[in-house]
C-alpha cells in the first residue's frame, strides 16, 4: 500500500527510469483520485472514465518531463484537470474558469442561523444520491477544490497549485461549497423535503 | 453540535467525492500499462553509452576525411591560376577539325549553341581588350 507522498515520489522516480513494476504501483495508487477529479470535472461517468484513460496515457508519455520541483501528485493532478478542461472543450460543454468569484450562490442558500442555534440537531441527508445531486449543483471550481481537499495528504497550497488560483480563492471555495452543500443536504425540520436544484 | 455536522458532512464528503474507479476501467490502465513504451535512460548515461556504439566512431572518421579532403581541395584552388588559350586557334582547329562533318548528324540545339557562342565571343573580346587581366591578377594570357 502506497500511503506517503515521499512513497509516491519514490515510484514516479523508479517508474521514469523504466521500472514497469513502479509504473503499475504508481496508477495502482493514484487511479481513484485521478478518476475522483475526472468525475468532479466531467460529471458523467463515462466520460470520466474516458478522461482518466486519456491522463494516465498522457503521463506515461511525458513522465520523463518531471523534474521533481512539485509533488508528483501536485504535478499529476494539474495535468489530469488540465486533460478534462481540453476534454470539456472538445465536446462543447461550458468551461467554467477554476478561479470564478462564486459569491452569488452560497449565500443566498446558506442558513445564516445553521451555527447559531447549537442545541438544534441538524440532520444530514447522507445517501449517495442525494449527496450526488447536491454536488452537480456546485459550481466547477468548487466542487473541484472539495475534491481535492478531501484527498489524503493535499493541503490547500497543494490545491491552490493544481487548480492555478490564489490560495485564498481556493479557502474561499471550500468554504462555500461546504456551506452550500450542508444547506442542500440539510433535512428541513417540518417534513417538508427541499431537493437540490440540480437532483434528478 | 456545529462539530458534529462538521464531521458528518466531512465523512459523507469524502465518501461521495473520492470514488474508485469502475474494474473495467482499472483493467483497462493495466493493460496500458503493461503496453507502455518504458522511459529512456537518463541523459548522462546515455551520452556515456553513446562512446561505445561504433557507428559514433565510424562518423567521426568520415567527418574527419570529408574535413582533410575539404582542406585539400580548397589548398589546390588557392594555388590555382586561370589559363585562356588562344580563343580563335582553338575555333580553327575546331572547325578544321574530321569531327566538323558529323555535327549535322548530332541532334543540336542550335539555339543554345548560337547563345554559347555568343557567350564565348563576349569572353574572347573581354580576354582581347585585357580586361580579365585587370581583374584577375593572379592569371596569365
Amino acid at each position: 500500500m502506497v500511503d506517503t507522498s515521499e512513497q509516491i515520489d519514490a515510484l514516479a522516480r523508479r517508474a521514469q527510469a523504466g521500472d514497469r513494476a513502479a509504473l503499475a504501483a504508481l496508477v495502482q495508487s493514484q487511479q481513484r483520485y485521478v478518476y475522483s477529479i475526472a468525475l468532479g470535472v466531467m460529471k458523467e461517468p463515462a466520460d470520466a472514465a474516458d478522461m482518466t484513460q486519456e491522463a494516465f496515457m498522457r503521463v506515461m508519455r511525458s513522465l520523463h518531463t518531471y523534474r521533481g520541483e512539485t509533488r508528483f501528485t501536485t504535478w499529476l493532478y494539474r495535468l489530469v484537470t488540465n486533460v478534462c478542461l481540453d476534454g470539456l472543450r472538445r465536446r462543447g460543454r461550458p468551461v467554467e474558469p477554476l478561479d470564478a468569484d462564486d459569491d452569488e450562490g452560497p449565500s443566498e442558500v446558506v442558513d445564516p442561523d445553521r451555527w447559531s442555534r447549537p442545541d438544534e440537531q441538524v440532520e444530514l441527508r447522507e445517501s449517495a444520491a442525494e449527496v450526488r445531486a447536491a454536488l452537480a449543483d456546485l459550481p466547477a471550481s468548487q466542487r473541484l477544490a472539495l475534491t481535492l481537499h478531501y484527498f489524503e495528504d493535499m493541503r490547500y497550497e497543494d490545491v491552490a497549485s493544481v487548480m492555478n488560483v490564489p490560495l485564498n480563492t481556493v479557502k474561499s471555495h471550500i468554504r462555500r461549497g461546504k456551506e452550500r452543500l450542508a444547506s442542500l443536504l440539510r433535512r428541513p425540520e417540518n417534513g417538508v423535503e427541499a431537493v437540490p436544484c440540480g437532483a434528478t | 453540535m456545529r462539530r458534529d455536522v462538521d464531521d458528518r458532512l466531512d465523512r459523507v464528503l469524502r465518501e461521495a467525492l473520492v470514488v474508485e474507479p469502475p474494474p473495467e476501467l482499472q483493467a483497462r490502465l493495466m493493460a496500458l500499462v503493461e503496453s507502455a513504451p518504458l522511459a529512456t535512460p537518463a541523459a548522462p548515461e546515455r551520452r556515456w553509452l553513446l562512446w561505445l556504439d561504433p557507428n559514433v566512431w565510424l562518423g567521426l572518421v568520415a567527418v574527419a576525411v570529408l574535413a582533410w579532403s575539404a582542406w585539400s581541395a580548397l589548398a589546390w584552388l588557392a594555388g590555382f591560376t586561370f589559363v585562356l588559350g588562344d580563343v580563335p586557334e582553338a575555333l580553327i582547329v575546331l572547325v578544321s577539325s574530321p569531327a566538323v562533318g558529323l555535327l549535322p548528324r548530332l541532334d543540336l540545339d542550335l539555339t543554345s549553341l548560337a547563345l554559347w557562342c555568343a557567350v564565348g565571343a563576349v569572353v574572347w573580346l573581354l580576354n582581347a581588350s585585357g580586361a580579365l587581366e585587370a581583374a584577375l591578377p593572379g592569371t596569365r594570357a
